[in-house]
């Protein structure tokens, strides 16, 4: 045996190259595997175990390589140290995410998706199918708003054309209003209308929208300010999670007490608007209506008498508490995880407003718009 | 698998190779053969059977013409064990990576509608036909000994360096090598610095600068300035030479830890100063196998200049053609036939009197004879080609962007594509310096694998 081995000693490099690829291979072996990371703000695919079926169709050996993938010791080292050696390049970009100035992150969106004219589509059929008015709200994205602290010759889509597009299309319909919420979050300089680490706007970009909506919609425009305002500081984002680069200035979220009856959940209710669980957590912005729900019901009873029906992304959670100031009930759909019938919620609010509420790149890139219909039968 | 994964590196290498240096020297071979299959099935369990079937068939082609000696005029029976033989191995190719290609030609042109069977390309095909080929091509001319164990034939076909891209190895290069080899740590210590080099010319350069020449697509080429095109053009040629070198790199490597020496596939090739050159330093072992098994058959340039051009637009056809299934690849292939017959005629002479000016037209035109191999619309290669003139864009600051982003890769791609660092690199490569650099340049390609969104490999189409 020894024999066999001194010799090796006089090639380390294969010492330790064996060393480190069977050290590796121990640490998936041996080391607890992680559900979420934190840093990503995703959850990770854990080890699948071998049956018989997954083996034939090859699912198990594409999982499993998820898993390795995700799975790796030292994780987080490995990918944070690959961010700041793509810094140190020179490079503004990691993981399609660019730093701008200011530390604005950006995501890079280089084309259109065939989805969007299917959204568009559906979009239209479902007013179509309605036999009351509805408002679609799209919002901008932080790239169009925040365009002066974009890096220099960043690729970016005209998505204000895009936007003009969809409006140009829901215009033809008699009974459809697009609200143009691009004018609305123009012209705001030295504000800051969106994180610089997240993709969504700030409580203040949002507040701009709800003027625009309520003037829109024949609503009074209410001061917020009247209300307790909350800050929570060291949030960083969405867009942070891809980047993970250095030089990155944390953002604070504003969130304020607009009082409510309840606030009816899946899983339960609630009686405030804020989730203050996710404050210490990452997904710090998933405070806002306890994140995304399928079908979430406010009641802030107050004699308004107008009842709404919202049909949203993540964009509207931090509108909503500005909404609840006008209405007496409102329901909020997220199409992503809703399995239930438009009808019914439709029928259930018949004199109800309808809102849609969406950012432009949810509307280029969801696949969900096909459940927004009345499922008969 | 793909070698440049954290699945190869860190489950396959271990398991297998704690296998393969464990058992005794007679079991190599299967040892080799099992772990290949397995590298193989990981991706496309339900394309193992054509493998098997493949080794059978040539296996008893193999056995049928073992008596081929090297004077002797084959018998009736062998030309006809030998036809059916290279008939059941390139009609295998045809039917997996043509048939799509040939059924939507045809139903264009005659306006009919033949189904088309829509089979994927199993992995690796292109690549081990020609393998197999070469075996039952030199039997048959008597120039190798027929393979009495089946085990080792199939090893030769399976091998998993190089059984999905390459090199080719042809069977009488390593005949010897699979009836009994050494394990040299020297050999080994020397293959894992190779793999090293390897995998990190894929992760860090091809992977990189591919994520330029992908982002082009999605902003669509007609809304592209001249000079995002231009470069553009320097990031598909440094990808594609990284990506496929690399993969070259690795295999070579792997080849010397289990004890084969796979040929040199590239040779430093956007160095040369004429097309001819070009091809002689690119893709060297498919070069050598179309020179063989094809040009030199067909009788090479010895029978009159008319033979010699013929000969030369079907190997250059052809080679457009294996690379894929598509107008683009055969255009791609006459290029060369094109630019190879006038270097032929006049031109190789001007260049050789004109150095520089010969290797700013080589690069020049391997660098737009990229554009047809990668873009495989023809359309839109033509709006491809239009923004490259386009004068008016010439102002636009979308380059600005991919210059900060992708300059130090560009450069160090530039640099690492010729020779200059090579007697650096071999003089400390044995030193602890070098062992240092390659255990560096292997942490950086495991931060970059373990958060790869973007690391295809481009020869695998073929």
């Amino acid at each position: 045996m020894n024999k066999k081995v001194m010799p090796l000693t006089k090639y380390p490099m294969i010492v330790v190259f064996f060393a480190i690829c069977v050290l590796m291979l121990a640490g998936y072996l041996l080391r607890t595997q992680d559900d979420y990371s934190e840093m990503e703000n995703r959850y990770l695919q854990k080890r699948p175990d071998i049956t018989l079926s997954a083996l034939a169709d090859g699912s198990f050996m594409d999982t499993f390589e998820v898993y390795t993938n995700e799975q790796i010791p030292l994780r987080n080292l490995f990918v944070r140290c690959k961010a700041v050696l793509v810094w140190a390049t020179g490079a503004s970009e990691n993981d399609g995410i660019a730093k701008g100035r200011d530390s604005y992150l950006f995501d890079k969106v280089t084309g259109i998706n065939d989805g969007l004219y299917r959204n568009i589509a559906a979009i239209e059929n479902f007013a179509d199918d309605l036999d009351r008015d509805i408002y679609v709200a799209v919002a901008p994205t932080s790239t169009w708003v925040n365009e002066a602290l974009l890096p220099a010759g960043m690729p970016v889509l005209d998505e204000r054309s895009c936007a003009a597009t969809l409006s140009g299309k829901l215009s033809g319909h008699k009974n459809v209003h697009v609200i143009d919420l691009y004018e609305a979050l123009s012209g705001h300089e030295g504000e800051q209308l969106f994180y610089r680490t997240d993709h969504h706007w700030t409580t203040r970009g949002a507040g701009y929208a709800y003027e625009k909506i309520a003037d829109a919609m024949g609503l009074t425009v209410y001061d917020i300010g009247r209300y307790k305002k909350h800050e929570v500081e060291g949030f960083r984002g969405t867009h942070y999670a891809k980047y993970k680069g250095i030089g990155i200035i944390d953002d604070t979220i504003e969130y304020y007490d607009v009082p409510v009856d309840s606030l009816e959940l899946e899983k339960r209710t609630v009686h405030n608007l804020f989730d203050e669980e996710k404050i210490r957590g990452f997904d710090k912005y998933g405070g806002f209506m306890y994140g995304n729900d399928a079908c979430a019901k406010v009641s802030a009873e107050k004699g308004a008498g107008r009842d709404l029906v919202i049909f949203k992304d993540s964009y509207a959670n931090c509108l909503i508490p500005y909404l609840v100031m006008n209405y007496d009930n409102i329901t909020v759909i997220d199409l992503r995880y809703f399995g239930g019938n438009i009808g019914d919620v439709l029928d259930e609010n018949s004199a109800a407003d309808v809102l849609l509420m969406y950012n432009w790149s949810f509307v280029n890139d969801d696949n969900h718009f096909y459940k927004l219909r009345r499922v008969d039968g | 698998m793909v070698f440049s994964s954290l699945l190869f590196l860190f489950w396959f290498i271990p398991i297998f190779f704690a296998a393969y240096y464990v058992v005794p020297a007679k079991l190599r071979n299967t040892a080799l053969f099992l772990g290949s299959i397995v590298f193989y099935a990981w991706g496309e369990p339900s394309y193992l059977i054509l493998i098997f079937v493949s080794i059978l068939v040539n296996y008893l082609a193999g056995l049928l013409l073992a008596g081929r000696g090297e004077s002797a005029v084959p018998s009736a029976k062998e030309k006809a064990v030998f036809i059916l033989a290279l008939v059941f191995d390139f009609g295998m190719l045809f039917i997996f990576k043509y048939t799509g290609f040939f059924v939507r030609n045809i139903n264009a042109v005659t306006h009919l509608s033949i189904p088309d069977p829509g089979l994927t390309l199993p992995l690796g095909i292109s690549f081990y036909t020609f393998q197999i080929a070469s075996y039952v091509i030199d039997l048959y001319r008597g120039r190798i000994k027929a393979e009495r164990n089946i085990l080792t034939l199939g090893t030769y076909l399976v091998m998993f360096p190089q059984l999905i891209a390459g090199p080719i190895v042809v069977y009488s290069r390593v005949s010897e090598e699979l009836h009994g080899r050494k394990i040299e740590p020297a050999a080994v210590s020397d293959g894992i610095m190779t793999f090293i080099l390897g995998l990190a010319s894929k992760v860090l350069i091809a992977n990189t600068v591919g994520s330029l020449w992908k982002d082009l697509g999605s902003i669509g080429y007609a809304n592209i300035s001249m000079p995002l095109a231009w470069l553009g053009v320097a990031a598909f040629t440094l990808q594609i030479y990284f990506d496929f070198n690399g993969y070259s790199l690795m295999a070579i490597g792997l080849g010397k830890m289990l004890g084969f020496n796979i040929p040199q596939n590239f040779n430093n090739p956007y160095v040369s100063t004429s097309l001819t050159e070009f091809w002689r330093r690119w893709h060297m072992t498919l070069s050598a196998w179309f020179r063989d098994y094809v040009y030199i058959p067909l009788g090479g340039n010895r029978k009159g200049q008319l033979r010699t051009y013929v000969n030369l637009f079907i190997v250059w056809f052809l080679t457009g053609f294996w690379h894929g299934a598509g107008w683009n690849f055969i255009l791609w292939g006459l290029f060369f036939f094109v630019f190879l017959s006038l270097e032929k005629s006049f031109l190789a002479a001007f260049l050789e009197k004109h150095r520089i000016l010969a290797r700013i037209y080589a690069v020049l035109f391997i660098g737009l004879s990229w554009m047809i191999f990668a873009i495989t619309d023809i359309a839109q290669l033509g709006i491809y080609f239009s923004r490259l003139v386009n004068i008016t864009s010439a102002g636009s600051t979308d380059v600005l962007y991919y210059l900060r982003n992708y300059i130090v890769v560009t450069i160090l791609g530039c640099i690492l594509s010729t020779p200059v660092l090579k007697p650096l690199y071999e003089r400390i490569k044995g030193r602890p310096a070098g062992i240092v650099m390659h255990v560096i340049l292997l942490f950086v390609c495991i931060c970059y694998l373990a958060d790869a969104s973007y690391n295809p490999f481009l020869y695998f189409r073929f």
